[in-house]
């Protein structure tokens, strides 16, 4: 959402409020589909108190489950919202919340990497996650998770062979016109949106619309 | 346990991996159901136009699609609930695409059959929690035979991944 709808560079910025007012929106008009509500940077950093009540309030806007980023390092939190009844879905690999500790958004667990990548994906299911994101990782050690977790991985930009894959609807639709190289675009709306725009002012201008 | 193997590109093979079958449906106190062979029949209708497609594209998905007909038809003419694909063992396999082609044919068999009862397909992925692992370690208990190549004649070229 902070990147793709609110023109963020990053998703650093993105507040409590604008999740639980996009989470509520969401929620208003999904007649089946799972809503995970993404806890943002910030919102589960300062305190496990004040990210529990971050995460009941994303619930109560609608969301069925939270996401949250990081492996070993937030399994506290895991465990803790689990056992609040709360569904948890991890991240692990390239979170892009640490784009900063990582020196921009670059793709993670390459070499000896791997393992550390392997190693958050098994604490993350031994702490309660129903899922996990792999972000950004290499496809084989992508591979390699998925077979090894009895949990569903979500892949993104990490191969073929996760259980499931995640693709922004914006990317997907071709409305962003900056997507990431692995991206595959399925229509491509910005040319589309961007000629509507240039016929209406046309219109106008030409006194075409509003008709008389 | 249906076994249905018409990708195998000999003969030998097929009753090489029907005899392990076999030990294994023993083992668990399972019935085996051998399909016939019919390797020409999947040359033309899998292979056709698709012979230098790597492993993993095209002919892959289209193989799925032949074997799981089969097994949905099977499952459907004798009154299953539901069948699901072993493929899904292998970490070259991706499940995605096994699920895909096994929906597919319970789909087809839905439409032919719109007034009864017809076998769903289940999207169970063997090789989740260390599935694949297991099998393994479950065919040496066994002494069950371990195949090289996935199964068909363009699988066993040079940089091709066993299964």
């Amino acid at each position: 959402m902070g990147m793709v709808a609110l023109g963020y560079e990053t998703t650093l910025p993105v507040t409590m409020s604008q999740t639980l007012s996009a989470t509520a929106a969401v929620a208003r008009v999904v007649k089946s589909a799972m809503v995970v509500g993404d806890m943002p940077f910030g919102s589960y950093q300062c305190g496990d108190d004040e990210a529990m009540k971050n995460a009941v309030a994303i619930i109560q806007a609608g969301a069925d489950a939270v996401k949250l980023e990081g492996g070993a390092r937030v399994c506290g939190l895991i465990r803790r919202m689990t056992e609040a009844g709360i569904p948890v879905l991890a991240h692990v690999g390239m979170t892009p919340q640490s784009v900063n500790q990582f020196g921009g958004f670059k793709k993670q667990g390459k070499g000896e990497a791997a393992a550390q990548v392997a190693a958050d994906a098994r604490a993350v299911e031994a702490a309660g996650a129903f899922a996990v994101t792999l972000e950004c990782i290499p496809a084989d050690l992508a591979a390699k998770i998925t077979a090894e977790l009895k949990i569903s991985t979500i892949g993104i930009g990490a191969g073929p062979a996760c259980d499931a894959q995640w693709l922004v609807m914006h990317d997907l639709l071709g409305l962003n016109e900056n997507a990431p190289s692995f991206v595959k675009q399925y229509a491509h709306l910005a040319g589309d949106v961007r000629a509507a725009f240039a016929a209406y002012v046309k219109d106008v201008t030409d006194g075409a619309f509003p008709g008389v | 346990m249906f076994y249905s193997n018409s990708n195998l590109d000999t003969i030998e093979e097929f009753e090489k991996r029907r005899e392990a079958a076999a030990k294994l449906s023993l083992a668990d106190g399972v019935e085996l159901i051998v399909d016939d062979y019919d390797h020409d029949s999947w040359l033309k209708t899998v292979a056709a136009g698709l012979e230098n497609e790597p492993e993993k594209g095209a002919r892959c998905a289209k193989c799925f699609r032949f074997s799981l007909a089969r097994a949905a038809a099977y499952a459907a003419a004798h009154g299953y609930d539901g069948f699901a694909s072993s493929l899904t063992v292998s970490p070259h396999k991706i499940s995605a695409v096994v699920f895909g082609a096994g929906e597919a044919a319970a789909e087809t068999i839905r439409q032919t059959h719109p007034d009864g009862e017809v076998p769903e397909f289940l999207r169970y992925d063997f090789k989740k929690g260390e599935g694949f692992k297991l099998s393994v370690r479950r065919a040496r208990e066994l002494g069950l035979y371990r195949q090289g190549y996935c199964g068909c004649e363009f699988s066993k070229r040079k940089g091709a991944e066993v299964c």
